[in-house]
């Protein structure tokens, strides 16, 4: 899946939504599509953009009816593939502690919405500017609790 | 009888007629004027007045009252008037005698015609209304006399005449004077007054007008004012000798108008008249300063007694002048602004007696000295003391302060810095604390007895900052009797006296709540922390609550019931009762043993007591929701096995934790009373339909609601044949009252009778488990049986199996089974018999299994797991309540709001409650605000 293929409200990834993002780029033909795409990712990379596509990303994951929340390893996959390339430091260290503690199995809308906001507001890795007495949800809190153990 | 008519008695007219002698009326007034004329003239001898009374009378009698009467008039009138003519030809001063004369005859004339004529006075003249007869006299005389115009003036002038006579000095008739004037006033007050008075007040006014100037000319204030007194009192004699009374303050008035009112500010600047002012102040100087002298020369001792008498003389010389200096005092002194008598008489005292060099410093050391004569137990003389302290505040409080109170309180200070030094040096607290009271007593009673009243707090304000609160925290801290000794030993008298004397002090009271604070929180945390104590639940609650009692005591006896330091005790076992964990499962445990066996044969009343302080305990607790869990064990437990002392007990208990938490609470508890009536009905129910069981094994059932009992899902264990016949036949008969329920057998908490045969034929009845009877019940089929054999035909779950077989194989006394090999703890190989040499002294055999009284380390992690997954819903519910009705907050509001709800029921914990907000976040109860982080918003 490649960032490129997702337009911002047309989202693309099924087939129906596949036509209807071809359409919406006017890229009838294969060579119409590549000159598209740096356009589209351009667009994509957009602040004002991005957030939706990042919330985005998660709702594409939820196959099932009813499915609330990711399992742990498919969000490390999606956190480096969606975030990997504006905040690297911070999905590596995510994703590693997602992967060493038990206290989570999966991943909920509204944690994958705080770790975005997160990234763009909390200084890394100083965390000097983290509040734990801010509604941070509660993953954030043992992240941050971790990091600083792992740094002293 | 005859026809004689009865005559009845009548009275007829006078037979013989009167004959009126046509001239009668004539004849009798010639007598009467006769008379008159008589009386006039000096000869009344002569007269018959029988008579003359008597012709009077017949005149009115024959209706010639008319006559008679103007008759009267017109021979008064011209008696009168010849009257009239020789007092006008009275030569100067015998003028007024002879009125005098003639008014003195006239008025004794009077008399006799009135005499003469009384019956017409009665008679007539009231019918008539006419004037009686002196009346008419006294306005004949009045009008023909004073008022005859040659007499008039006449009179008057003579009168005011002889007024300015006597006024120049000359002496007058003052008696001929006092009878005019008389006779005026007897002619009635108009006559008075418009005769004499008017005109008199009238001369008189213009008289001291031109007098007071002359004087005011001519005199100083002094002498003025002196004449002005003396012609005061002259008129006020000239009243009581020949005036009518009410003329004084008529005439007065006159005189203080024309001589003191119009001339006051005159008077009051005259020059020079406050030469008797400086003349007082130079005079009472002069005076004082020998006063000083002989004061000053007084020896020793008498010092203070000759102040004193000084004092007095002078008070006493002070108020006669005074007195004298009275006109002074009210006119002068106020006009002036100087300083009124009394008060200068007071501040020349003080500046010539008390700040005199050589009495001042005297007078201070003396009275300090015997103060502290006083202080170190000397008696002196407190009435001396008292009056000489009178006489500086009667010199006014700053002379008081200025000169006594200031050093005395300076001095003081200095004294009891010395000797609470010394004090707290070599007295332990309770005897430095004795000695301080004793000392802030004294000084309250010295005031009492000879200091201003105000001086009091003064004093005591002293003592207290140089006995107590210069010393508090060495006090309190003293070694071996400070406040935490007093505290251990209950020294309510010491304790008491601390308290009074430090609440007099800022902080005080602070200080000493602080330390007893930390104090019952260490040995508090002490006490619950110590494992040695927590081997025994019901000791440790024990130990609790006779901390409690001690404190309860202490504040009550010694700290006046203090409000602040009852909330101090609580918060403080609040905070020690909470720092282990295990307080609510002890306290459980306390309540549990209580009603088991410790309030057998306990009245009704001392029951609540333990009960009501069980509740007190409870109420410091923070997990009320762990206590809960394990209150529903216990009792459970004691339920089903019969074994509490006293339903009322019980449900007394249960009604004090629904009036404290509500009635969710205790819903469950009371539930699982209403299981066991409700079996019991059941039971009887279930044999009344099957009368055929009478002999077999009997079976008791408790039906359990699920969900009110602390039950555990736990496998059946496999019944002996008797008695699954007998529960299968329960469960038809249950099953067919009570359409649509389940029952499942809980074999873990059942127990049973059974009758058993030993070897040598000893019989007993063992009291054992359900599982216990389930084992022994194999041994009627086979003697030997190994551990497998057994845990397959029962299937008991192994832990509870092995402390079965334990409890009957390994426990000396009731070993019914035999063991091999002979070992304290079962293996999987071993074999059991019946133990035929089982002996015990007693018929009934209790087989207890062996069970922890207290939660075992494993047990205690899964209750506290409950614990905490029954909490989940309580905090989501709670939030979600909060959030209904705020419809959005932020996060430290939500924590703090729901904290504050469950606080009843247990301390919730933040992280806990940020989950449970993330979990309604993500089931779609709540959002996060887009833009502010902190908030979050109710979804309907």
């Amino acid at each position: 899946m490649e960032e490129g293929k997702n337009v911002k409200e047309q989202k693309v990834g099924r087939l129906e939504e596949w036509r209807r993002g071809l359409k919406a780029l006017r890229a009838d033909t294969v060579n119409k599509l590549k000159k598209a795409l740096p356009e589209l990712e351009k667009e994509v990379k957009r602040p004002t953009n991005f957030v939706d596509f990042y919330s985005y990303a998660f709702r594409y994951c939820l196959t099932e009816e009813k499915q609330k929340s990711i399992d742990i390893e498919s969000i490390c996959e999606l956190l480096d593939l969606v975030l990997g390339s504006q905040f690297r430091e911070q999905v590596d260290f995510f994703v590693e502690y997602l992967k060493t503690q038990n206290d989570y199995k999966v991943i909920n809308n509204d944690q994958w919405m705080g770790f975005y906001r997160f990234c763009n507001e909390i200084s890394f890795p100083d965390f000097s500017n983290y509040d734990p007495e801010l509604a941070w949800p509660l993953i954030l809190d043992n992240f941050v609790e971790w990091m600083l153990a792992k740094q002293s | 009888m005859s026809n004689q008519k009865k005559r009845n008695f009548q009275i007829e007219a006078f037979k013989h007629r009167v004959v009126v002698d046509p001239k009668y009326a004539e004849k009798t007034w010639n007598i009467l004027e006769h008379a008159i004329h008589e009386i006039y003239n000096h000869n009344a001898s002569g007269l018959s007045f029988e008579e003359l009374y008597r012709n009077a009378y017949n005149m009115v009698l024959h209706k010639f009252g008319d006559k008679l009467y103007s008759g009267l008039v017109t021979t008064m009138t011209s008696h009168l008037k010849e009257i009239s003519k020789s007092i006008e030809d009275a030569q100067g001063g015998l003028f007024l005698e002879e009125l005098h004369r003639k008014w003195d005859d006239h008025n004794k004339a009077l008399q006799m015609i009135r005499d003469i004529l009384m019956y017409m006075d009665r008679t007539y003249i009231p019918s008539t209304q006419k004037t009686p007869v002196h009346e008419l006299g006294m306005n004949l005389w009045r009008d023909n006399i004073i008022h005859s115009s040659k007499i008039q003036t006449r009179l008057l002038n003579t009168l005011l005449e002889l007024v300015l006579k006597e006024r120049t000095g000359e002496v007058i008739n003052r008696g001929l004077m006092r009878n005019i004037i008389k006779m005026l006033m007897d002619l009635g007050s108009s006559v008075y007054q418009g005769d004499f008075e008017r005109p008199f007040l009238e001369v008189s006014a213009e008289f001291y007008r031109g007098e007071s100037q002359k004087f005011i000319e001519c005199c100083d204030c002094g002498d003025y004012l002196k004449k002005a007194e003396r012609r005061l009192n002259e008129e006020m004699e000239r009243v009581t000798h020949y005036l009518d009374a009410q003329s004084e303050t008529k005439i007065t008035n006159v005189v203080e108008k024309e001589m003191i009112a119009n001339h006051m500010v005159r008077l009051i600047q005259m020059e020079n008249s406050g030469l008797l002012y400086s003349g007082l102040v130079t005079t009472m100087t002069s005076h004082l300063k020998e006063i000083s002298k002989s004061i000053e020369d007084a020896q020793g001792g008498l010092f203070l007694e000759e102040l004193h008498r000084k004092w007095d003389d002078h008070n006493k010389a002070l108020q006669m002048i005074r007195d004298i200096l009275m006109y002074m005092d009210r006119t002068y002194i106020p006009s002036t602004q100087k300083t009124p008598v009394h008060e200068l008489g007071m501040n020349l005292w003080r500046d010539n007696i008390i700040h005199s060099s050589k009495i001042q410093t005297r007078l201070l050391n003396t009275l300090l000295e015997l103060v502290l004569k006083e202080r170190t137990g000397e008696v002196i003389n407190r009435g001396l003391m008292r009056n000489i302290i009178k006489m500086l505040m009667d010199l006014g409080s700053s002379v008081y302060q200025g000169d006594f109170e200031r050093p005395f309180l300076e001095v003081s200070a200095e004294f009891y810095r010395g000797e609470s030094q010394k004090f707290i040096e070599c007295c332990d607290c309770g005897d430095y604390l004795k000695k301080a009271e004793r000392r802030l007593n004294e000084e309250m009673e010295r005031v009492t007895h000879y200091l201003d009243a105000q001086s009091e707090t003064k004093i005591t304000n002293v003592v207290e900052k140089e006995m107590i609160a210069n010393h508090m925290v060495r006090l309190i801290q003293m070694e071996n009797s400070g406040l935490v000794n007093m505290l251990l030993d209950d020294k309510y008298e010491d304790l008491g006296r601390m308290y009074v004397l430090f609440r007099r002090v800022q902080d005080g009271l602070l200080k000493i709540r602080e330390v007893m604070t930390s104090h019952i929180r260490e040995t508090g945390k002490q006490l619950v922390t110590d494992p040695e104590r927590l081997k025994d639940p019901v000791e440790f609650v024990q130990r609790l609550l006779d901390e409690k009692d001690k404190y309860d005591n202490i504040i009550t006896l010694s700290f006046n019931n203090d409000k602040t330091f009852q909330n101090a005790l609580n918060s403080s076992f609040e905070y020690f009762i909470n720092l282990n964990a295990r307080s609510p499962e002890f306290i459980s445990l306390f309540v549990d043993e209580k009603l088991r066996k410790g309030l057998k044969g306990v009245s009704e009343e001392d029951v609540e007591i333990i009960l009501d302080k069980v509740m007190m305990l409870f109420r410091y607790l923070q997990e009320k929701d762990v206590f809960e869990k394990y209150y529903k064990q216990h009792l459970a437990k004691r339920l089903l096995s019969g074994k509490t002392v006293s339903d009322d007990a019980e449900r007394s208990l249960i009604v004090k934790l629904k009036t404290e938490c509500g009635y969710q609470f205790t819903s469950k508890l009371e539930g699982m009373f209403t299981d066991m009536k409700t079996s019991q009905d059941t039971m009887h129910g279930f044999y009344a339909s099957h009368p055929e069981l009478g002999d077999g094994p009997t079976l008791t059932v408790q039906v359990l609601t699920t969900g009110s009992w602390p039950t555990q899902p736990s496998a059946t264990c496999n019944l002996p044949a008797e008695m699954s016949v007998l529960c299968e036949k329960f469960r038809a008969y249950y099953l067919g009252t009570h359409t649509g329920r389940r029952l499942s057998w809980q074999t873990n908490m059942g127990t049973a009778d059974i009758k058993a045969t030993f070897g040598k034929g000893q019989k007993h009845e063992l009291n054992v488990s359900t599982y216990q009877m389930c084992v022994l019940m194999l041994f009627n089929n086979a003697d030997r049986l190994n551990y497998k054999e057994i845990e397959q035909a029962t299937e008991i779950p192994a832990s509870d199996l092995k402390r079965c077989l334990q409890s009957m194989a390994c426990v000396k006394g009731k070993n019914v089974l035999r063991k091999e090999p002979m070992s304290k703890d079962i293996g999987e190989d071993d074999a059991f018999f019946v133990n035929d040499k089982f002996t015990s002294k007693f018929y009934k055999v209790k087989i207890g299994t062996v069970v922890a009284q207290k939660e075992s380390e494993p047990e205690k992690q899964e209750t506290r797991q409950r614990v905490e997954e029954d909490r989940k819903p309580q905090i989501e519910a709670a939030i979600v309540r909060i959030m209904k009705s705020r419809r959005q907050l932020d996060h430290n509001n939500i924590i703090a709001e729901v904290t504050k709800q469950l606080q009843s029921r247990f301390l919730a914990n933040p992280t806990e409650i940020k989950k449970r907000i993330e979990s309604l976040i993500e089931r779609d109860f709540l959002e996060r605000d887009n833009s502010d982080r902190k908030l979050y918003r109710y979804l309907a």
